[in-house]
């Protein structure tokens, strides 16, 4: 039953990808990777929903309260919600930016910005190294979902049909599959975890075979010292690496400021599903201490307390999410590698190019998650520390004046070595500030004294222009060629 | 580049002190209130607020400033 459920689903929204590239399978490279800038307001949200809450919130969070108590589930909701906080005023102007420079990722922004290719090939290199164990931990995720149903898939198996379906939803629409999918993968995603919450509250007040109350140690509800420490300093940095590192994904493909802030007004009532995954992971702890392998708590629980049909619809609800990401962050590799890494690609063949960077990144995953999983999770704690090292420079892009390209450079590589050299010290140096906010700073303050003692060219700050923009009509070049300098390697390249 | 002090203060200040205020003061306490200890209880309240805060920043500061594209169009 389970199983069948499962594939129902999965073939349904492979249905559902191919009806959403319908008739745009000839839309170049600005329609598959951003959509043509069309999406509305609702399309929006749910992109964004989709690719926020991946199979890590499944997985991951109920996981991280089982093994270190509060301090892990507080952070993790705060960073989220201070996010959207921060993203309704940044947001649009992370949109705007790329409308200035008819960007479809990050380095084209930046490296735009500043004409220069040096800082285009280094934001895309910084990226790159985040993104590709983060597309792969998206792989793992999903094998924990299958091994925990107990389906009769050896590993291979399971990560080829994750591949497989994570390319078919890409080859078929670009930017589009995941936009769409991601409303059914929401649905039942609300469906599990409201499912599995309710089951708890019968399990433990009194309506099922168990009317224990839970009971909850004082570990299990406050942080304290330097836990206290990693909390703040984490929720701050993290929800401003959130918009300004990973958001273009879903901000990009909107048609304007207008949709971008809209929507995330509405963003913070999905974590009203928190509360439910909060209370399967307390219940967990107490129903089912010392699983030697924490991630699967949340599928051990369900299982435990739902009939085999709903079970189906759970495995369904993470399975989705953990395919959306891993295809969703597929594209945005593709993207940096057919646009910003190699430079030579004509614009009439950068989609085709993308199609095989997906294809060969989803085979790279799949043979790193076989062969060397434990590796990748440890480059994925790095994740957020080298992603934010791309902050800096879109901070610069946003609101400052003469900032010398080599600054940019220089700093991101200063912020990267830095948080590679942190991680392997250990947090013990720092007294729980997150090594993140060191890194960060420290590239920050390259920046400013290297402004400070040898100003570059001018060049306006994206936040300075008073008309906000409104996109019409997909993407008429917003900068046109004859305002480039002579040397910008974009000239041949819109 | 700020367009409305109103909207930054109600969409900013307010959901930022109630989140990382809360945190800070109650993260401390051991106390459990409707199943759930008191510091998830309070930023699961803050769902609603940092909506409802964006809505009024949104609703009655912001919205006029942002072209609709419909009606453009």
């Amino acid at each position: 039953m389970i199983i069948a459920i499962l594939c129902l689903v999965l073939a349904i929204s492979v249905g559902v990808a191919v009806y959403a590239g319908y008739g745009r399978r000839n839309g170049g490279i600005s329609e598959f990777l951003v959509g043509g800038r069309s999406f509305p307001a609702w399309l929006v949200y749910f992109l964004a929903v989709g690719e926020v809450y991946s199979i890590g919130t499944l997985l991951g969070f109920p996981s991280g309260i089982y093994a270190h108590g509060a301090s892990y589930g507080v952070w993790f909701i705060g960073y989220i919600l201070l996010a959207y906080v921060f993203g309704y005023f940044l947001a649009p102007l992370v949109w705007r930016a790329a409308k200035r420079y008819d960007a479809m990722t990050v380095p084209d922004i930046i490296g735009r910005h500043f004409s220069s290719r040096t800082v285009e090939l280094v934001t895309c290199l910084t990226l790159l190294v985040g993104l590709v164990p983060w597309g792969q931990y998206q792989f793992i995720g999903l094998q924990v979902v299958l091994s925990s149903l107990g389906v009769s898939l050896t590993p291979v198996q399971a990560v080829v049909i994750a591949g497989v379906l994570a390319f078919l939803y890409v080859a078929v629409s670009g930017i589009r599959s995941p936009a769409y999918v991601s409303v059914i993968k929401d649905t039942l995603m609300v469906i599990t975890v409201a499912a599995v919450g309710i089951a708890v509250l019968f399990a433990t007040h009194g309506s099922g075979a168990t009317t224990t109350p839970l009971h909850i140690t004082p570990a299990m509800s406050t942080i304290s010292g330097s836990a206290m420490t990693f909390t703040m300093t984490t929720i701050i940095f993290q929800a401003f690496v959130f918009y300004l590192g990973l958001g273009a994904m879903y901000i990009l493909p909107a048609k304007s400021e207008r949709a971008v802030k809209s929507s995330t007004v509405w963003m913070p009532l999905y974590m009203l599903i928190y509360p439910m995954l909060v209370l399967a992971s307390l219940y967990a702890l107490q129903k089912y201490p010392g699983v030697s392998n924490p991630n699967t708590i949340f599928m051990v629980t369900a299982r435990g307390l739902l009939p085999d049909w709903l079970v189906g619809i759970v495995a369904s609800g993470a399975a989705l999410s953990g395919l959306l990401v891993l295809a969703a962050t597929a594209l945005a590799i593709g993207g940096l590698v057919s646009r910003n890494l190699f430079s030579g690609l004509q614009p009439h063949a950068q989609r085709r190019w993308s199609t095989v960077f997906v294809a060969a990144f989803l085979v790279l995953g799949a043979v790193l998650t076989l062969y060397a999983s434990t590796l990748m999770l440890t480059v994925l704690n790095l994740f957020y520390g080298l992603v934010a090292q791309i902050v800096p420079a879109f901070v610069t892009v946003l609101f400052l004046r003469r900032v010398p390209a080599a600054a940019i450079s220089t700093g991101m590589i200063v912020g990267v070595v830095l948080s590679v050299a942190l991680y392997l010290h250990g947090p013990s140096v720092l007294g729980g500030i997150n090594s993140g906010v060191i890194s960060t700073g420290v590239n920050a303050l390259v920046i400013v004294v290297w402004r400070l003692l040898a100003p570059g060219p001018e060049r306006e700050p994206v936040a300075h222009r008073t008309e906000i923009p409104v996109s019409v009509t997909a993407d008429p070049p917003a900068v046109p060629a004859e305002a480039l300098p002579a040397g910008d390697p974009h000239r041949v390249r819109q | 580049m700020i367009r409305s002090w109103p909207s930054v203060i109600i969409g900013f200040v307010i959901p930022t002190v109630a989140i990382l205020g809360g945190v800070l003061t109650l993260g401390r306490i051991h106390a459990v209130l409707f199943g759930f200890p008191v510091v998830f209880l309070w930023t699961f309240l803050c769902f609603p607020l940092t909506t409802l805060c964006l809505w009024v920043s949104w609703r009655f500061f912001d919205r006029s400033r942002y072209p609709d594209e419909e009606k453009t169009a």
